[in-house]
């Protein structure tokens, strides 16, 4: 029976966090424990000659400070986690400083004496794409070269009605989590005990196992209470493996924690990508062929090459064009390395898609809506031109509500044109690619009192997917959702798990909890049997208790629990084993594709800058588990989303300085530009899973820049192909 | 005068939530560090700019970043924290009322975005949706796009009129 699943139940997460009870890294003291504090590059390149600590060691309270410190950590610099010859970019950590008080840390940094000779610098991805100065020494600065290609598009091109060339641009962005990164390393011989702002501790576990475990038997990492992620916190960074080092180095508790200006520097940003299109569109409507040219400006590490993987192959979206070739280009430029932002290329393959149908729908005169219709997928399963397989959904039949909407929105705006404001309706159309995997794990446990303890693999820091994980157990098992706890993000709970990115937790996370579940009601049967002196298949289970229809006997999953604990010593005198636990790994054979649209109507007002005058979405992501929870990661998608299409960017200068180095160069919103948004959802492309979720963690940051851009476009009645849209330069 | 040398620690005393606290502290200190180094670690520091209020407490009735004031400035000063809000085991309305309308989702900045809104709320306890924007717009939310938390304190204005302490 379903109580909870669909219901927009308030979260179990909440009552620690909004009294101040939350333990985010920082929160966590250990006796003993040293700060980190690291020296960090302050030019984009040079030549790194000597680094001189002796008068760091000086400093009053300073206990060590590390140099040169060297891993080999796949992909990442050949000087990682600490430049030892060469600094790559503004931010990279040269020295590491640990000290028993925060403050004499940082003072000591202003101790350490830095020789190097700067060298030229690359700064622009497509100067770098020249070859000519080289942002790493030593090494071509083109990092990653692939062609994805299908059908012929030059000749499609050629033969077309219209053809079109444009440039589109998407900024590197900071993911600008709320709580800066963290770690704090606690020593013991033989077992190091991590709590990390992460999302992935058993991630971590392995990552951290392969450059120590020559000098440690195991690590246990424990995911503290995370201040926000969106992707920027999957992966172990330098400062992770420096503080682990330190930690077992001075056999102490080591504590690191990134100030702001820091964490801009250092966490990875997203996006970065430049696409130089050519399409053709025939005067019916229908888009017969792209050549794109994609550049992602890599910084100067290359574990960032598998996003413009993911935005080359998503590329022709949920649009049935045949005949398509991407050229990639992965480019080295000395900067922050880039590496996935909530979306993590399908924003970029959505943003560059969905400019290409407004383009082509303004150049051959049609309207926009129509032309996407004519090119729409309209059958699913759908194999794509690069071998993707579109899973369930019905594209068409939530294009048409959108549409619907969006009419309204256009009938609004023309009114308010008539008045003479720059008001412009835009419409995005967006096909999502998530639950990357492979699996997930969750273990069902119910205790001797009945209550029941839930602990997945997943590590959800925001979402609120415990909530949504306790609802699905509770409808399962048939008891009430108070009597479940969803537990998380500790190495040493679960035997194995990856975490929550890709827009995963809910259906993979969940499912397994669904499976396990199944398997402790089976085993409720098999106890309840010998309690109830009862043949197994004389009994099933319903509503929270195991009953035989025959004689109307019962017992609640409560009193099986109560009376296998019943009591202290004796002896187990049934022929079932006891315990009533479940665990189970569940994966999905394909990437679920979820699908939506969203809609602005803005202003533009007369200092230049955006109103939103109204916002809709609406999405089709399978079962909706928590209609609260989805509604949520769509209002703080949208909001991301606007702030990449308005005012998010990070600049450096020619030189390679970074210009917006804190949050007050770097524009994350506030409540004033924000706005209010109007969600619906459909559950029609339901997944292949058991419970037939399919995830919204990243849908908004997707639909949202195309939508914005378009209607800034119309207000403004000039074309854009930049993201974030820089007005004054357009106005 | 009393004039402190950089490295030397002087003795201040706090008034937080209620309960008295003397610490030594050294000049350069930040209020934020004091707090939680006393244990407040709902005091959250979100920037380096003063610019994201995660560290927002009340000191001496008015809302202060808690970042920009040195802990020996805050000397014999009242200061309430997210800590001390919920009175005998129940919530404050606001607390409530974050929950009810799903106003927070990593929690980071709540703590700092509850006790703004305390503050707003005592200034105008009858906002606007346009005030209750302006009002929080020193407080920085990286996840939940504003919305529900505008909702919130909206519904805690309602709540808090129709039951005045
Ligand atoms: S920590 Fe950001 S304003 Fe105080
Ligand atoms: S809830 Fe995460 S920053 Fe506001």
């Amino acid at each position: 029976m379903k109580k909870y699943v669909g219901q927009r139940i308030k979260r179990q997460e909440d009552p620690r966090l909004i009294t101040g009870e939350g333990r985010y890294v920082d929160d966590l003291e250990f006796p003993g424990t040293l700060y980190l504090a690291i020296l960090r590059s302050t030019v984009p390149h040079a030549k790194l000659n000597r680094v001189d600590v002796s008068d760091a060691l000086k400093i009053n309270g300073v206990v060590d400070v590390i140099t040169g410190l060297k891993f080999k950590v796949e992909n990442r610099p050949d000087n990682f986690p600490m430049a030892s010859t060469e600094l790559l970019y503004v931010g990279q950590p040269i020295a590491a400083v640990l000290s028993t008080d925060r403050y004499s840390a940082y003072d000591a940094l202003d101790s350490i004496q830095v020789d190097y000779d700067v060298l030229p610098s690359v700064i622009d991805p497509e100067e770098s794409l020249k070859d000519q100065k080289r942002a790493i020494e030593g090494k071509s600065n083109i990092a990653y070269k692939k062609t994805y290609s299908s059908g012929n598009p030059e000749e499609k091109i050629s033969s077309s009605d219209v053809k079109v060339e444009e440039k589109i641009e998407i900024n590197r962005v900071y993911p600008s989590a709320m709580e800066p990164r963290g770690i704090l390393s606690i020593y013991q011989p033989d077992l190091l005990t991590i709590y990390a702002s992460t999302q992935s501790p058993h991630y971590m576990r392995r990552y951290l196992l392969d450059v120590f475990g020559s000098m440690v038997k195991d690590i246990r990492v424990v995911q503290a209470d995370v201040g926000g992620a969106f992707g920027s916190k999957l992966f172990p960074y330098a400062e992770d493996y420096i503080a682990v080092y330190s930690s077992l180095k001075t056999k102490r508790p080591v504590k690191w924690i990134a100030t702001r200006s820091e964490d801009i520097r250092t966490t990875y940003h997203g996006r970065g990508q430049i696409h130089k299109v050519k399409f053709g569109v025939n005067k019916d409507g229908s888009l017969v062929g792209i050549n794109d040219q994609l550049v992602i400006d890599l910084g100067a590490a290359s574990h960032g090459t598998y996003l413009a993987d993911i935005s080359a192959t998503m590329l022709p979206g949920p649009y049935k064009i045949k005949d398509i070739v991407v050229d990639v280009y992965g480019v080295y430029t000395n900067k922050t390395p880039l590496d996935q932002y909530r979306g993590a290329g399908r924003p970029e393959a959505t943003f560059v898609i969905e400019r290409i149908m407004d383009i082509a729908a303004d150049e051959i005169g049609m309207d926009p809506l129509e032309l996407r219709k004519k090119n729409i997928v309209r059958e699913t399963p759908y194999i794509n031109p690069f071998g993707l397989k579109y899973d369930n959904g019905d594209y068409l039949n939530l294009f048409e509500k959108a549409e619907k909407a969006f009419r309204g929105l256009e009938e609004r705006e023309s009114v308010l044109r008539s008045e003479g404001r720059r008001v412009g309706a835009g419409f995005s159309f967006y096909l999502e690619q998530n639950n990357f995997g492979p699996w997930e794990s969750a273990s069902v446990r119910v205790r001797g009192d009945g209550k029941v303890i839930v602990i997945i693999g997943a590590s959800p820091h925001g979402q609120g997917t415990a909530t949504g994980i306790a609802q699905i157990v509770a409808d399962e098992l048939g008891i009430d959702i108070n009597d479940v706890e969803v537990v998380w993000g500790d190495t040493s709970l679960i035997g194995e798990g990856y975490g929550t990115y890709g827009s995963r937790s809910l259906t993979l996370a969940g499912n397994a909890a669904l499976i396990a579940s199944r398997k402790v009601k089976d085993k409720a049967i098999r106890l309840a049997a010998q309690f109830m002196r009862s043949d197994v298949q004389e009994l099933k289970y319903d509503d929270g208790k195991v009953i035989n229809p025959k004689s109307g006997e019962s017992m609640s999953l409560r009193e099986i629990a109560a009376k296998s604990m019943s009591t202290l010593g004796g002896t187990w005198n049934y022929k079932e084993e006891p315990g009533l636990e479940g665990t189970a790994y569940f994966g999905l054979d394909n990437l679920t594709f979820p699908y939506g649209s969203h809609m602005a109507l803005v202003e533009v007002r007369e200092d230049g800058l955006l109103n939103v005058l109204e916002y809709y979405a609406i999405d089709d992501i399978g079962t909706v588990v928590n209609p609260m929870l989805a509604e949520g990661q769509v209002m703080g998608g949208v909001l991301q989303g606007y702030g990449e299409a308005t005012s998010e960017e990070v600049i450096y200068d020619k030189e390679g300085n970074l210009l917006t180095g804190s949050f007050a160069e770097y524009g994350i919103l506030t409540a004033m530009e924000a706005f209010n948004i109007k969600w619906e959802y459909l559950e029609k492309g339901k997944s292949a899973a058991p419970l037939p979720a399919k995830g919204i963690g990243e849908g908004a940051t997707i639909g949202t820049p195309p939508a914005v851009v378009r209607a800034t476009e119309k207000a403004l009645n000039k074309r854009i192909t930049r993201l974030p849209m820089r007005l004054s330069s357009v106005i | 005068m009393k004039v402190i040398e950089p490295d030397q620690k002087t003795k201040i005393h706090l008034k937080i939530n209620g309960k008295d606290y003397e610490t030594e502290v050294e000049p350069r200190r930040l209020l934020v560090h004091v707090l939680r180094d006393l244990g407040f670690t709902g005091v959250h520091i979100g920037c380096d700019t003063s610019n994201c209020g995660a560290c927002t407490i009340i000191m001496n009735g008015k809302s202060v970043k808690s970042c920009t004031v040195l802990g020996v400035e805050a000397d014999g000063s009242e200061i309430l924290t997210i800590e001390g809000l919920a009175k005998d085991g129940k919530l404050h309305p606001i607390q409530e009322a974050f929950w009810e309308k799903h106003a927070l989702q990593c929690g980071y900045c709540t703590p700092g975005m509850i006790m703004e809104s305390l503050w707003f709320l005592s200034q105008n306890p009858n906002p606007t949706e346009e005030e209750i924007r302006e009002g929080i717009s020193g407080n920085l939310c990286r996840c939940t796009g504003y919305q529900n938390i505008v909702e919130a304190i909206k519904e805690a204005s309602t709540k808090m009129k129709a039951n005045p302490k």
